[in-house]
């Protein structure tokens, strides 16, 4: 069905007494995800007129996000407001689950789609009232391949790593750490038991991602945990102080490489 | 495996931007679907850094099939331009083309590169156009 023409060939369609025209060469220079971008930004302003803090959590499939959030929603939830939004392929199980913190959770079904992409968390967000929230976390599809790629307006992206996952798992998928602002080793309650090698983790994470924080927590016996939500109260406060960055590193690319080229390119299409 | 949806971003920016170039006084109207002769598209460059998420060879087997659903993008090539990493070096005080995302230091001084000042582009670079002959007056 795919008909193979190659650039050479003229055009069969339309031999006109002239011969056909050479082809032009349209200059666009724009993200491929630009939709994703515009709607990222868009929900992005509105986390901040609403003075909502959105962190989202990437990983692989069973390396604990679930019971990670469901204790930070817990912890978090005693003194402040906070909600979640889950993303799956099927079920509404990590809904529930997390809903057994006390807060208010909404499941996103991505049916066959393995990853989250902004329009999906507008839609879910639906009429909720973030002014009534200081705290959104956005749990993805557990997948370290594709979340990297669509930036969903939060403003911390935490990438886990759990001990009974090869200590490698970094340097197999560079991409996602390097979009990701921190990195949570989970279940260091059982890291002897599955002969978690600490050190080796931990310098494919730095390897990957120089300098990236790391918190080792165990949601189970609370282990790390404080310090990682201390952590977070720090951000939050950052962010009302207006003294932080602008998101994950795929937010960062947009201003970076987008907005400039895209401002550029529109002027270019105006023109001609 | 996200590269067909990335396939099918990149076919609607395609379209998007047939239209908006044809739009002032162009051959025909961009959005009627029959009747007027529509340019047809030839190679498409895309720049896809090796942080962006996209593997390029899975890209490349998704993008005839999301060209093939779409009128305007029927029969279009992809051409694809590997972006090199670029990282920071403090040490350095330079911009560096760092080997490989899975070693984020200086290839001269081995000192870390947490910068990526380059690597992470998925951009449509350009569109060829093969416009459709003007109708004898």
């Amino acid at each position: 069905m795919t008909m193979t023409m190659p650039a050479e060939t003229t055009n069969p369609a339309a031999p006109g007494p002239t011969g056909p025209a050479p082809p032009r060469i349209l200059e666009v220079r724009t993200r491929i995800l630009k939709q994703n971008d515009v709607t990222a930004r868009g929900l992005r302003d509105r986390f901040r007129s609403a003075g909502v803090f959105v962190t989202s959590l990437v990983s692989s499939p069973g390396a604990g996000k679930t019971t990670f959030l469901r204790e930070v929603l817990r912890r978090v939830g005693a003194a402040e407001r906070v909600a979640a939004l889950v993303g799956d392929l099927a079920t509404e199980n990590d809904a529930r689950r997390l809903a057994e913190s006390g807060a208010p959770v909404r499941q996103i079904v991505t049916g066959t789609v393995c990853h989250l992409e902004a329009d999906m968390v507008e839609r879910a967000l639906g009429d909720w009232d973030l002014a009534a929230l200081d705290h959104l976390f956005v749990e993805n599809v557990g997948n370290l391949v594709c979340p990297a790629s669509f930036d969903l307006g939060e403003d911390l992206r935490l990438v886990l790593l759990s001990t009974t996952e090869g200590e490698d798992k970094p340097l197999k998928y560079p991409t996602i750490f390097n979009t990701a602002d921190v990195a949570v080793v989970t279940k260091t309650d059982i890291a002897d038991a599955v002969g978690f090698d600490r050190a080796a983790a931990l310098a494919a994470i730095d390897s990957v991602r120089p300098g990236m924080r790391v918190f080792e927590v165990s949601a189970k016996t609370g282990t790390g945990m404080d310090g990682f939500l201390a952590f977070l109260a720090d951000r939050v406060a950052a962010r009302r102080a207006g003294a932080d960055g602008v998101g994950p590193a795929t937010a960062g690319l947009e201003g970076a490489a987008g907005t400039a080229a895209e401002t550029a390119a529109a002027g270019a299409s105006r023109a001609g | 495996m996200h590269e067909l949806s990335i396939a099918q971003s990149l076919v609607e920016l395609i379209e998007d931007e047939l239209i908006a170039q044809s739009a002032p006084g162009g051959a025909g109207d961009a959005g009627g679907q029959g009747g007027a002769p529509r340019p047809r598209v030839g190679r498409v460059v895309v720049r896809v850094g090796p942080l962006s998420g996209v593997v390029p060879a899975a890209l490349a087997s998704a993008f005839p099939v999301a060209a093939g659903r779409s009128a305007a993008a029927r029969g279009a090539t992809l051409a694809i331009d590997e972006a090199p990493l670029v990282g920071r070096c403090p040490a350095c005080a330079a911009d560096v083309v760092v080997p490989s995302p899975q070693r984020l230091r200086c290839p001269t001084c081995g000192g870390p590169t947490p910068d990526v000042v380059g690597g992470r582009e998925l951009e449509l670079v350009s569109i060829e156009v093969f416009d459709p002959e003007e109708p004898s007056p």
